[in-house]
This record gives structure tokens, C-alpha cells and sequence, in this order.
């Protein structure tokens, strides 16, 4: 090795002293933040923010139908979608096969007549449920056919006694 | 009550000490980071971009990315993982990790995850950690006068850890269903039936989907995240709730999907380790298989640096012993007691460390003094 009189390479970096007090309004807000999104979780269906893990052990199950003119061409009648597709004329008559999941990705979100975990809430499945139905239900520009969709949810929370939910899209 | 506040506060932001875990966790949250920016990409490109479909903002829609933009938030996310990971400007890269992750989140609720947000939390302190001094790929490796630096952020990052046990387990505490053990024993009966078909014999299972068992297992679940969110504070409790804590999530790894919570939490955990980089040695027989073996086992698994691990030393004790450990107080470990400090320093074994040091305590001639 060879002695050198070049200053020796820098080993240590010397930390720059915090300034105390952006550090303390830096910390005082964060974990007011926090704290604040954990104490209001249960004012949102999904508890987002709220760090409530396994909230629930809740199951879910979505029926569709679609009101579609009577054969009769006296008012409309109830018709089962099953695996959320089903085939519609348009405007021009042409057919079009309309799927649910066009419009919705999320698979707990598009799967039917099949009981399924209710993921970060029964209350949040069925918010988002009745979401998904009114998305779905502005979308169908393929479909003259159809004039209104509606859902069945049944939700059984913790085991307790199944609560069942209707939801109708405005007319079309 | 000013005063003690005031000193509390002045400690907390003037401590410094060792960061070499602090590069560690940084290392392991950027593998976590790439793991959800690589589900993002798959994503995209599997099901498309998810403003296209039905989605649920939590910000106003005018503020929700575009394809053209989320696509370069997903690719932006990918490299600051990957810089996070190897240590090129890894702090910046955490910045932007947290912020974009936080935002995709905010873009649609519908992929909100508890374990994805509280990544993004723990990505935002660690920035302001000095987390670039250890476990950087690019550059020399460091000393401990280089790794030196503040603590602040990384006792944010550990007190945000215990909020996430504290809310956890107070939102369950709370709850009738959770505390009376239905949440569970509904779990049970749904999905009892995996647990038979891995194996579990029928009647563990039955007897586990009692109303009493399940009742008992929701009170230990609320108890343990209630335990953890004070007990790793504590130099008295920390390793055993450390034990404790890694148990309870590798049993729901095992039971629950929960994407890399376990992981994450579990990383996390490193911070609550005290910094003492080559504080142990482990010495062992060269002239033995056995010996050398476990040398490089420790070597290639000690990544919280806890050993410098040599060759045997001449002394007396060389005879019959593959290793012996030398404890920070100078104190020395064979046979099934250098097994459970083994087993208390490395990570992957420390799920083994609370059995091995139980059988290691009735062991008489497991410890060697140093003038054996």
C-alpha cells in the first residue's frame, strides 16, 4: 500500500440536525391525520383509511334481471340475466351480446347467483353493488331493449339471518 | 408536565444511532413496492386501464389520471421500486412510491387494500429515515461512523405500526360480533373445509368451530393486536412479542389472503431490532462439515448483521464444539443454546427461537464461561 498525502475519502456523512419544530408539526400532523381517518372509519361503508382488517366474515349474493317490454306491447316484464350477459337489439335491430363485466372489472363485483365473501363489508359490497347497477344501466348504448335493470342482493352478515336488498336503474 | 414533554421531545429528534436496519426495511419495502407496481402493470394490461369501467373515486373525477397518465404513474412506480430496492436515491424514490400509491388509491377505492395504504405510509416515513446509508447495492459498503444518523422517522414509522395493531384491534374490541367470536366462527364454517383438505384432522376442527373456541380465538386475536401495539416498545416484552407478533401473522398467511401484509408487517418488525451490526460472534470448526455448514447457513440468513462469524480460535473450549457463540456481553453459547441465539438473531429462524431457548433453559451445559 502506498502512503498518500491526498485528504482521506469522506467515511462519514455528518447528519444535518433536524429543525425541531417543522419536525414536530410534521409529526403532530401526520399522526392527527391518522388518528383522525381511524376514528372516522366506521363513517365509511369500506372503512378506507381505517386500518380495520377481517372487519367482518359477511357473504353476499347478487341476482339480476332487466325489465324488457312485454311480448303483449302492454308494459314490461322481468327477465332473468343469467351470468350477467344477455343479447339486445339496438336501435336498428341489429343484436349485440351485452356483458356486465364490460362495464366491471372487479370480480366480486360481477359474479352472480353465487354466495361470495363480502369483502370490507357487507354495508360497502352493497354500496358498491348499487353503484355497479347504475354504472352497468347508463352504458347499454347497444341495447334499445332494455328498459330498466334490477338487482337482488342478499347479504348475510356474521352469520346472521340474511337481509335481502332491491335496487331498480332509473327507467329508460 | 411541560417540561418532561419538552425533554421527551428533544430526545426523540436528537437520537441517533445505527441505520443499518433502517436499509434493510427500505431494501424489503422496495421488494413489496415492486410486487403491487407489478400487479398495477398486469393490470393494465390484462383488464385494461380501470377508468374505462366502473370505478369510485375518492377524489373528484376531473383529478382522476387518464390512461395516458396512469400508465406513466404505473411505469414511474415500477423504477422507484426497483431504485428503492438497490439504494439509488432511495429516499426520493420512497417519496414518490408513497405519493403515487396513495393517489392510485384515492383514483379508485375499489382496489383499496388496509395492507396497500399502510405500505404507502410506511414508504412516506421511511423517507424522511436516513435509510440510504446500508444496504446499497451502487457504492462501497458501509461503516458504522457512515450509517450513523437520526431515528426520528423511523420511530414514526414504528409508532405508525402500532396505531395499525391499535386500530385493528380496537375496532374489534368494540365490536359485538368480533368480541363474542361469531366473525370467526363464521370463517369456520365457511371455510373449515380447506383446513380438512390440507390436512387437518376433522376433530381439531370441530372442536376449534366450537362457540367457546371460537369466542376464546377472537379474544386472543384482539388481546395479541392490543399486546403488540405496546409490547414492542419495551425492551422487557419486545422479544417475545416480536415472537409472538411473527406467529400471529404467518398464521393468518397461512389462513387469509391478505396480498403482503405479513410480509410487510413483518419487515417492519426489523425496526424494533436493536442496531448492533457484529455484536456476536460465532466461531466454528473449520475441520468439521457440521461446522461449516452452519456457518455459512448463519452467514447467508443473518441479515440483520447480528454475528461476525470466524473460524474456530484456539482455546480450550475447541474441543468437541462445531460453534460457539460469543454474546454481546462476552458471555459464551454451545450446543442448544447458541442454537436459540441463533435462532434470536436470524430472521427465518426466529420463529424457532421461543421453543429452543424453553428446551435451552433447562440445558446445564449449554453455556461456557469464558474461562472454560
Amino acid at each position: 500500500m502506498r502512503a498518500s498525502s491526498a485528504p482521506p475519502a469522506r467515511t462519514s456523512r455528518a447528519p444535518l440536525v433536524p429543525s425541531a419544530p417543522l419536525v414536530v408539526v410534521f409529526a403532530v400532523a401526520w399522526f392527527a391525520l391518522q388518528v383522525t381517518l381511524v376514528l372516522t372509519a366506521s363513517q365509511r361503508s369500506d372503512a378506507v383509511f381505517g386500518f380495520r382488517m377481517f372487519a367482518e366474515s359477511s357473504t353476499i349474493r347478487a341476482h339480476l334481471t332487466r325489465d324488457v317490454e312485454a311480448p303483449n306491447g302492454h308494459g314490461t316484464v322481468e327477465v332473468t340475466v343469467k351470468d350477467g350477459e344477455w343479447t339486445a337489439k339496438d336501435k336498428d335491430g341489429t343484436p349485440h351480446l351485452v356483458r356486465w363485466r364490460d362495464r366491471v372489472i372487479e370480480s366480486n363485483l360481477s359474479t352472480f347467483d353465487r354466495v361470495m365473501h363480502a369483502s370490507y363489508s357487507a354495508a360497502a359490497q352493497v354500496e358498491r353493488w348499487e353503484g355497479a347497477l347504475n354504472d352497468v344501466a347508463g352504458h347499454l348504448d347497444g341495447d334499445a331493449q332494455t328498459r330498466r335493470l334490477h338487482l337482488e342482493l342478499v347479504v348475510r352478515k356474521n352469520g346472521h339471518e340474511p337481509v335481502t336488498y332491491h335496487f331498480a336503474s332509473a327507467p329508460r | 408536565m411541560v417540561a418532561p414533554l419538552t425533554s421527551f421531545v428533544r430526545r426523540w429528534i436528537a437520537e441517533t444511532g445505527d441505520t443499518y436496519l433502517l436499509g434493510l426495511v427500505r431494501t424489503c419495502m422496495g421488494a413489496i413496492l415492486f410486487w403491487h407496481a407489478l400487479g398495477a402493470a398486469r393490470e393494465l394490461e390484462t383488464l385494461g386501464y380501470f377508468g374505462d369501467a366502473y370505478h369510485l373515486p375518492l377524489i373528484p373525477e376531473a383529478l382522476v389520471a387518464p390512461r395516458a397518465v396512469y400508465t406513466v404513474i404505473v411505469a414511474v412506480r415500477l423504477l422507484s421500486a426497483v431504485l428503492v430496492t438497490v439504494g439509488s436515491f432511495p429516499r426520493a424514490a420512497l417519496l414518490t412510491s408513497a405519493f403515487l400509491g396513495t393517489y392510485t388509491l384515492l383514483c379508485d377505492r375499489i382496489g383499496y387494500h388496509h395492507n396497500r395504504y399502510a405500505l404507502d405510509c410506511y414508504a412516506f416515513l421511511l423517507a424522511f429515515a436516513p435509510c440510504n446509508r446500508s444496504w446499497i447495492l451502487p457504492g462501497p459498503p458501509s461503516t458504522a461512523a457512515s450509517r450513523t444518523g437520526f431515528l426520528w422517522a423511523q420511530r414514526m414509522a414504528q409508532l405508525q405500526l402500532s396505531l395499525v395493531y391499535l386500530a385493528s384491534g380496537g375496532s374489534k374490541l368494540f365490536d359485538d360480533d368480533w368480541r363474542g367470536g361469531l366473525v370467526i366462527g363464521d370463517r369456520f364454517a365457511r371455510y373449515g373445509y380447506q383446513a380438512l383438505e390440507r390436512g387437518v384432522p376433522r376433530s381439531i376442527v370441530e372442536l376449534l368451530s366450537q362457540p367457546a373456541s371460537t369466542s376464546a380465538l377472537s379474544k386472543l386475536a384482539i388481546a395479541t393486536e392490543l399486546f403488540l401495539a405496546v409490547a414492542l416498545w419495551s425492551s422487557r416484552t419486545r422479544v417475545f412479542a416480536l415472537w409472538w407478533g411473527t406467529w400471529f401473522h404467518l398464521t393468518i398467511e397461512i389462513t387469509s389472503p391478505v396480498e403482503t401484509f405479513t410480509w410487510l408487517t413483518l419487515a417492519t418488525y426489523a425496526l424494533f431490532a436493536t442496531p448492533d451490526v457484529g455484536a456476536r460472534k460465532l466461531f466454528f470448526d473449520p475441520s468439521r462439515g457440521k461446522g461449516v455448514f452452519f456457518a455459512g447457513l448463519v452467514a447467508s440468513l443473518d441479515w440483520l448483521g447480528r454475528f461476525d462469524v470466524r473460524r474456530w480460535e484456539p482455546d480450550a473450549l475447541k474441543t468437541g464444539h462445531v460453534i460457539v457463540i460469543v454474546r454481546r456481553d462476552g458471555s459464551r453459547a454451545t450446543g442448544v443454546r447458541a442454537l436459540a441465539m441463533v435462532a434470536r438473531c436470524v430472521p427465518v429462524l426466529f420463529p424457532l427461537w421461543a421453543p429452543l431457548a424453553l428446551v435451552a433453559s433447562f440445558t446445564k451445559g449449554g453455556d461456557a464461561s469464558a474461562s472454560a
